[in-house]
């Protein structure tokens, strides 16, 4: 166990997001190239090594202004399990969009995206002084819906086959939560938690 | 290119060629630098502004600077047009397909009829046509899309009229006089486009 985490800022009570690193772009690229992972996340071809590093060169110029982009980890042993982060952030409209991926599959169905996506919404209201988070999922992701509605997200919207993969077109949804929708929420903000 | 190149003048043709992207009242082209000072009138206008997502009047530098980051991303990411009048080769306005995405074979449309004298003759529609045709019948796209503010009814209609369908109501999306609006997202597929009883951009005379 590191010093550094011993008391992260954004910390959930089993998760904990923080930026990567460059020693991290190979785990990065190991998820990318995930098919399973990839699923739901919308890659549709592998990703090199440099291409990953490109990505993370460009995010470096990116991050704090018009993104946030984190690591998920573990509070127990502070192993990086998937990505979230808010992107197109856009602070005079006050609105941002969140994107959440657990890329451990064998973490699947444990909560752990959805308390993760609770600390990125309790980030971007909170501290980021968001009106509006909003996010795409994909018609056929169930469980993501699934999940995002549990926090709070209400369908807006459907863009018609907005998006091509594995050979045919598919609908991709529009959620969105509204800060005064956020403050009804009554879970744990990031800040209270120990 | 000299653009008189070309034209053969002891013929009864019109010395210009006929455009590409033409319907029976307008053509769309790329911008040109000379076209800086009319966007800047355009942008001034607070009526105009209005329904653009233009909060404040832009600078002569300002709008420079625009055109020359347009010029390396026009044909990739973006197809920025000036609607023009095919009678006076006079421009009235700009319409775009940007956000082009050849991946998934969606973009998102953008247009506005700057002068104001010029508005409610349809010319909107007929270049939202044209757009289209270009979108569907060039590019290969499978969508279409766009946003407009829910305050903005006047433009919702013509976008019905075109053969958009309402999809959702991005819920509180855009900051403008001092509250929040709603942004309805509009779309229409490449099936609907076919499907439309109207001559096609390349049909046109």
């Amino acid at each position: 166990m590191s010093e550094r985490w011993r008391r992260p800022f954004l910390r959930g009570e089993r998760v904990f997001l923080r930026p990567a690193e460059r020693d991290e772009v190979g785990l990065l690229a190991t998820w990318m190239n995930d098919a399973e992972v990839m699923e739901t996340l919308g890659g549709r071809a592998p990703q090199g090594d440099l291409a990953e590093e490109r990505w993370f060169e460009q995010l470096q110029e990116e991050q704090g202004k018009s993104r946030w982009h984190f690591l998920i980890c573990l509070r127990a042993d502070e192993r990086p399990v998937g990505i979230a982060g808010l992107h197109s952030v856009d602070q005079v409209n006050g609105k941002a969009e969140l994107g959440v991926g657990i890329c451990e599959p064998a973490l699947w169905d444990q909560g752990y995206g959805t308390e993760a996506s609770r600390i990125a919404v309790d980030f971007g209201f909170g501290e980021l002084r968001l009106h509006r988070i909003y996010l795409h999922v994909f018609a056929t992701n169930q469980r993501g819906v699934h999940v995002y509605k549990k926090l709070g997200f209400r369908l807006e919207g459907t863009g018609r086959r907005a998006s091509y993969h594995h050979g045919s077109r598919h609908d991709v949804h529009v959620m969105g939560l509204l800060r005064d929708e956020w403050q009804a929420q009554t879970w744990t903000r990031t800040w209270e938690r120990t | 290119m000299d653009p008189d190149v070309g034209a053969d003048v002891t013929s009864d043709r019109l010395p210009l060629p006929r455009p590409i992207l033409r319907s029976r009242r307008t053509y769309l082209r790329p911008a040109e630098r000379k076209d800086i000072r009319a966007f800047l009138d355009w942008l001034a206008d607070a009526d105009v502004g209005e329904g653009l997502a233009n909060r404040a009047p832009w600078s002569h530098i300002a709008e420079e600077r625009w055109f020359e980051d347009l010029q390396p991303r026009q044909g990739q990411s973006i197809w920025h047009f000036v609607i023009c009048l095919r009678h006076e080769h006079l421009p009235i306005g700009f319409a775009a397909l940007h956000e082009v995405d050849l991946h998934n074979g969606a973009a998102e449309l953008g247009i506005g009829i700057g002068e104001r004298s010029e508005w409610d003759m349809g010319y909107g529609t007929e270049a939202m046509e044209v757009l289209l045709d270009f979108g569907f019948g060039e590019l290969r796209l499978e969508r279409v899309y766009l946003h407009v503010f829910d305050f903005n009814a006047r433009a919702m209609r013509v976008y019905e009229r075109v053969g958009f369908t309402l999809e959702g109501t991005e819920r509180e999306a855009y900051y403008r006089h001092g509250r929040y609006h709603d942004m309805h997202l509009m779309g229409i597929l490449r099936d609907e486009w076919a499907a439309q009883d109207r001559a096609r951009t390349w049909e046109l005379e």
